[in-house]
């Protein structure tokens, strides 16, 4: 079974995202944002677009409760600026009208007079003794340290050493739903109709901002129309609950295009500098990382992205001693924030090339190389934690190793070819402290139907798929006994963040803890209608089945069970799978991927397009193939735009992309063939069960490509996304220009 | 916020003479106008458009006795990609169609809008292959080139594609991606048995064109490559130019 949410009326057409739905009498939502990139705000007058008829409300921080700030490690983010603005694009007022036009005319007619203030606009720059601040506390948001060893008497025994500085773009979500929604007032409370991964946490910050009760705010988080990270993070939620509140009205705001490419996080720019050794017999002794992140003005995720980064720049590799630093600058470039791959894709993405330089170096082949390299199963994790052992890392490196050859290429004076290979591993779900446990729900509803509930979000990778199949396979029913309701506060029970490619890792959890005390309700309440032991019962397509006299219908349907015993309830929780480190905040579970990409190099122009990838999720069977394969094909289009032609530049603070036509996504005409080869093995006693496939395949893709691109030019990127310019500069180098 | 042009839309080829006239520089023909509005910004064209896509300019695609096509001003760019004829006659045309724009805009831009654009892709291999723009009034044609307004005071009617038997045409974009993008390079190539008309557009420059002997005499004429253009941009187009030419030049050979 492989049903789709909303299928028939995304086929349609007919689909529609949550702001798409506003009631009759909604007001028009407009935003006024910061033309500069730094600035004081001197002054910021409302007073004639209050004035204008058709006008209901309008916001600024004045309205917002002057302790109220967002953030998740580091709280610094008000909802609309207070006292200065920190990067172009930031929201300062709102405004909701009668209509759009009338919206547009009152943002017209606020005043407001900016002062300009130093930009800071480079990472380094800004940790600079002088450099204009852009919080109170400085322009180090995060810094993270870690050693193991001794690194400087490591490289000293090393046979081959090498260094190597990679810089990563700064790419851009790029979901075709835009950032908005739509929030309804009540006398007590809201319904905020807005994507957030979190509904349970987008309700908290609400009612904290507004004063209310949690209980007074319904938050409806999905469907998403693409997040990939940048509806992880609060966007105008809190500037359309607080317009909705003070209009006691409905409004409906949303983003335009323009406006989202300034507004939405981003993927953080990484400076990475890198030296690693091995001995003569190619085994990694050493690693020195030094990085440096772009964080944005806000903190928003970066710490956490920091720390994954820096958790993962070992890749899958077990190195006698590391030495790491790394920091997190504020700029006025946008806001980083939360992205599919949080870090790891830049820092997998750097070593992964690193080892590949250091094995021609030392003269061995990349896949041995990385095989003699593995962390060992039972090996503590990368910061020396405890985590679930990961025997499945030779069997990776197996699979990897046994791809079918490549078909030959047709042999070309323009192209050249090559095949680069990664083997990566991730930190699943949230470091110590969380949020990692979860809860759910499993009922029989009134209608007769097995119903799981949670707050997890179905954002188009599948989520609701993969637990309609689940229920089936696990309550042997049919297609109508069941049903999954996801996505808002309305589960009852709060099952975290569907993040971290914890999503499908949690669900399944769930329902499995679920089920022994949700069917031991079932089978009682069956048994007692139908006046027969339990064990004479079978739960089956329909119902319950007397096994001593089977018919081809049920003794009792799910509904008449549901109708006799009333709705049958069984609170679901469990406990997060962490390790709590001082001094760093490290994951537990990991997940590996390898991949293999091929490239083709047009001598002519510069031009690099990937032409094949192989990529071999280590993820256990996979529940829906096809939305598993969708995950890993996604994977690779958005590693190809991070590798070969994503970046959302900017100059002095300005953003320089503000629509599609200059910020060049992947279309399907750049993108290959993806081929998946799950490697589904699991460990007999493994605790977990399947690991999620939504960000892995993403991080063994991209270093496989930048990998494909340096064995075809015999010189490994610096710089990413490759630009055309570079290769024919290598290839100059090389006296290899046509 | 976008600025909502303002249209008006001619009964025959007369009435939008007329109205153009009337109007003078407040008034611009346009048609289809999707690729004109990637110009545009965030802001319409102050001027009345005089929306030439609904005029009777004859048959999209005519073969003339001569050899040479007749190619309707107005014709859309998707349509003309699809025309049998073009198929058939300028398959080097409908090839190079597929890497203008997307097929929705291919739906709704203009050859003619597309030629006198000023960044439009295939105002290059036009030039290469140089045909000639006709006016409506005094019947002139024009070749493509500077002296070409992207806002003329006549009304382009139709574009004359040579005949070009026995040439050999070539045309290459490079844009940022493998679909939809804007070009980063344009080239493209007429060459015949004694003689080569090469074209060139380097992103933000107009287009230059060369006639050389051929076999060629090399290397390729700097004036071809935009003074102040990126380095990479002019070594792109110089590869191109010298790949696609020496590739030809190995078929003559052989």
């Amino acid at each position: 079974m492989n049903a789709v949410t909303g299928l028939e009326e995304k086929l349609r057409g007919s689909f529609r995202y949550l702001a798409e739905g506003q009631p009759v009498g909604t007001l028009h939502g407009a935003l006024l944002t910061s033309p500069l990139a730094h600035a004081t705000i001197r002054r910021l007058d409302v007073s004639a677009a209050r004035s204008l008829n058709g006008v209901h409300a309008v916001v600024t921080a004045a309205d917002v409760p002057s302790d109220f700030v967002m953030g998740t490690a580091i709280l610094d983010r008000p909802p609309l600026a207070r006292g200065k603005v920190r990067f172009q694009g930031e929201p300062m007022a709102a405004v909701a009208a009668e209509t759009q036009e009338i919206a547009n005319a009152a943002i017209a007619l606020i005043a407001f007079e900016l002062e300009p203030l130093p930009i800071v606009s480079a990472p380094g720059d800004a940790l600079n003794e002088g450099a204009a601040k852009l919080h109170d506390s400085g322009n180090l948001c995060s810094s993270f340290i870690y050693s193991r060893g001794k690194v400087d008497a490591d490289f000293e025994e090393c046979a081959h050493v090498i260094d190597h500085r990679l810089t990563t773009p700064r790419q851009v979500p790029a979901a075709m739903e835009l950032e908005g929604g739509i929030c309804i007032p009540s006398p007590t409370g809201i319904e905020l109709r807005a994507a957030t991964h979190s509904p349970f946490y987008t309700r908290s910050l609400i009612a904290s901002m507004l004063g209310l009760p949690e209980r007074d705010v319904r938050v409806i988080g999905s469907p998403i129309g693409g997040s990939y990270g940048g509806k992880e993070e609060i966007h105008i939620q809190p500037v359309l609950a607080l317009l909705a509140w003070t209009a006691r009205r409905p409004v409906r705001l949303i983003l335009d295009r323009p406006q989202s490419m300034a507004f939405a996080t981003t993927r953080h720019p990484f400076e990475i500098a890198l030296k690693i050794g091995c001995d003569r017999a190619g085994r990694l002794l050493a690693l020195a990382a030094d990085v440096l992140v772009d964080n944005g003005a806000y903190a928003s995720f970066g710490p956490e992205v920091l720390d994954t980064g820096m958790e993962c720049i070992q890749s899958a590799y077990a190195f006698r001693s590391v030495k790491l630093r790394g920091r997190l600058a504020y700029t006025n470039n946008g806001v980083g924030g939360a992205f599919r791959g949080f870090g790891a894709l830049q820092t997998l993405t750097a070593i992964e090339l690193a080892v590949d330089i250091l094995a021609r170096k030392a003269g061995h082949d990349p896949l041995t190389f990385r095989r003699i390299n593995l962390a060992g199963a039972n090996d503590p994790g990368p910061l020396g934690q405890a985590i679930i052992p990961q025997p499945e890392l030779p069997k990776v490196a197996d699979a990897l190793s046994s791809l079918p050859a490549w078909r030959d290429e047709t042999p070309s004076q323009r192209y050249l070819s090559g095949t680069g290979y990664a083997l990566v591993r991730k930190g699943e779900g949230f470091a110590g402290g969380g949020p990692n446990g979860a809860s759910g729900v499993l009922a029989l509803t009134l209608d007769g139907q097995v119903m799981f509930q949670s707050s997890l979000v179905e954002m188009g990778q599948g989520l609701e798929t993969t637990v309609r199949n689940t229920l089936l396979a696990t309550f042997d029913l049919d297609e109508a006994d069941i049903g999954c309701a996801t996505g808002s506060t309305d589960a009852g029970a709060d099952s975290g963040p569907t993040s971290a490619s914890r999503g499908t890792q949690i669900a399944l959890r769930l329902i499995r803890a679920g089920k022994m005390p949700f069917l031991e309700k079932l089978y009682v309440g069956a048994a007692e209608i139908l006046q027969v032991p339990m064990d004479a019962l079978r739960l089956g397509p329909g119902g319950f089945y007397q096994r001593m006299a089977p018919q081809n219908k049920p003794d009792l349907s799910l509904s008449d069970l549901a109708a006799s015993a009333g709705e049958i309830v069984t609170q679901i929780g469990i406990p997060g799978i962490e390790t709590m480190q001082a001094g760093a905040n490290v994951h537990t579970l990991f997940t590996t991927c390898a991949a293999r990409a091929r490239v083709r190099i047009d001598r002519w122009t510069g031009q690099v397009a990937c032409t094949g990838l192989d990529l071999l999720p280590a993820c256990g069977p996979p529940i829906s193939p096809v939305a598993f394969q969708g995950q890993m094909t996604g994977a690779g289009a958005q590693a190809l735009g991070f590798c070969l032609t994503e970046h959302q530049p900017y100059e002095e603070g300005t953003v320089m992309a503000s629509n599609f036509d200059s910020y060049f996504i992947p279309t399907i005409a750049d993108v290959p063939d993806v081929n998946v080869h799950p490697v589904t093995w699991l460990a007999p006693d493994d605790p977990v069960g399947i690991r999620g496939g939504g960000e892995i395949g993403l991080n063994a893709a991209a270093p496989a490509i930048a990998n494909a691109v340096a064995s075809a030019l015999d010189a490994a990127p610096t710089h990413l996304p490759v630009r055309p310019e570079w290769v024919l500069d290598a290839l100059a180098r090389q006296g290899r220009t046509p | 916020m976008n600025a909502q042009p303002t249209y008006v839309r001619p009964a025959d080829v007369e009435d939008a003479i007329s109205i153009k006239a009337s109007l003078g520089p407040a008034g611009i023909y346009g048609c289809g106008l999707t690729a004109a509005q990637l110009g545009w910004g965030v802001k319409g064209p102050e001027q009345t458009i005089i929306d030439i896509a609904g005029l009777d300019l004859g048959s999209d695609v005519c073969l003339a006795d001569s050899g040479s096509m007749v190619l309707a001003a107005n014709a859309p760019l998707e349509r003309l990609r699809l025309d049998p004829l073009i198929s058939r006659q300028l398959p080097w045309f409908a090839e190079f169609l597929r890497y203008v724009g997307s097929t929705a805009t291919r739906n709704q831009a203009s050859l003619g809008g597309n030629l006198l654009w000023g960044a439009g892709d295939l105002e290059v291999l036009f030039a290469a292959v140089d045909a000639k723009l006709r006016f409506a009034g005094n019947g002139r044609a024009q070749s493509l080139g500077p002296t070409v307004s992207d806002q003329p005071e006549d009304l382009l009617i139709s574009i004359i594609v040579p005949a070009l038997q026995g040439q050999r045409i070539f045309v290459e974009k490079l844009g940022h991606r493998q679909a939809f993008s804007p070009s980063r390079v344009v080239v493209a190539g007429c060459v015949g048995r004694q003689s080569a008309r090469l074209a060139v557009r380097l992103a933000g420059h107009p287009v230059a064109t060369v006639e050389t002997p051929w076999p060629m005499n090399w290397p390729l004429d700097d004036a071809l490559f935009a003074g102040n253009a990126a380095p990479y941009l002019k070594s792109a187009a110089h590869n191109l130019l010298r790949g696609h030419l020496a590739q030809l030049a190995q078929r003559d050979m052989a």
